[in-house]
């Protein structure tokens, strides 16, 4: 069988198949609101990656690990200090942390 | 013995009294069902009738109160939408009220000539059972699990039945049927209905293993 079916799950590994975080917009406003706001000038970045390690349920360091980084890089991404050009390879393609974040209007930002 | 949700809840739990901003989110996605389940039962005792979107934003609401809580919480007793259903219940109110229908003052006006309730007027049982529930865990828990094995209509049977027996009449289904409308036949096989079902769920489900102790179920 190929593809073309989807009957190995290659639809769901697909890039079409990733989720946008748009699901994630409206939550990720109302939660950091109640969330001490991160120290950095980048917040909608921190909200988004606060808002992604979370539904995925992993500590900062199995994120790291998961992502292949080191745990200070997900303590910079969800301290406001990476500025979303500079969001690493493997976030940046496999996770909607971008694109949830470009979408995020936080005051402070 | 733990099984592996419950774990999960001690973790996420944890990690919200640690202040992890992002267990707010996990709480959120991985105990939605139970959220929603608590949420729904909470309008359903208002008569509110909420949309998905409704049910989204009150879950979110109610993880905030969670993760409030959460250095509180006790792992031993109740899940926390349980043990704080009082904060369900505000989070809840809240929202219904935010949408509630403006007050027609002409009528509003009038209700008041005499709002003073006639003689031998009772309010509703399960309206009873409703104010009972916030202030008793042990009826808040019968309500619930009632609530998971039968329609509106047999949760009113059900609980009219225990009332009427309570109050020492001897044929309580015969009331029942007749304040109801329905044959006394009825009243008895659905009461008996229910009753064996939560007998079950106290059997099966450990939460509700105290229910088992309780006359109306055993």
């Amino acid at each position: 069988m190929t593809g073309a079916t989807g009957g190995d799950g290659s639809r769901g590994r697909h890039p079409s198949a990733r989720s946008s975080g748009a699901h994630l917009v409206g939550p990720t406003r109302r939660l950091s609101l109640v969330l001490s706001p991160a120290p950095g000038p980048y917040r909608a970045m921190a909200a988004a990656a606060i808002a992604i390690r979370g539904t995925q349920g992993r500590s900062q360091a199995a994120f790291a690990l998961a992502y292949g980084l080191d745990i200070a890089d997900v303590v910079a991404l969800e301290g406001g200090d990476v500025p979303p050009d500079q969001l690493s390879a493997p976030l940046r393609v496999l996770t909607p942390m971008g694109h949830l974040a470009s979408k995020l209007q936080l005051s402070g930002d | 013995m733990e099984s592996k949700r419950e774990t999960a809840l001690i973790e996420v739990m944890a990690q919200l009294a640690a202040q992890d901003g992002a267990a707010l989110y996990t709480l959120r996605e991985r105990f939605r069902p139970e959220l929603a389940r608590a949420v729904l039962a909470l309008a359903r005792t208002r008569g509110a009738r909420l949309s998905a979107d409704d049910v989204d934003e009150l879950i979110t609401d109610v993880v905030i109160e969670l993760a409030r809580l959460a250095p509180a919480w006790d792992p031993r007793g109740a899940p926390p939408w349980v043990w704080a259903r009082h904060r369900v219940a505000s989070a809840v109110d809240r929202h219904i009220g935010q949408w509630a229908r403006p007050l027609d003052e002409e009528k509003h006006a009038a209700s008041l000539v005499d709002s003073r309730p006639a003689p031998g007027t009772e309010a509703p049982t399960l309206e009873v059972l409703a104010g009972l529930a916030l202030h008793h865990p042990d009826v808040a828990l019968l309500r619930e699990a009632v609530a998971r094995v039968a329609s509106d209509r047999d949760q009113l049977i059900f609980f009219e039945t225990a009332v009427q027996a309570s109050l020492g009449d001897h044929s309580p289904a015969v009331t029942v049927a007749e304040l109801l409308g329905i044959r006394p036949e009825a009243v008895r096989q659905q009461h008996r209905r229910v009753r064996l079902r939560v007998q079950h769920l106290a059997a099966t489900v450990p939460r509700f293993a105290m229910l088992a102790a309780l006359p109306v179920v055993a």
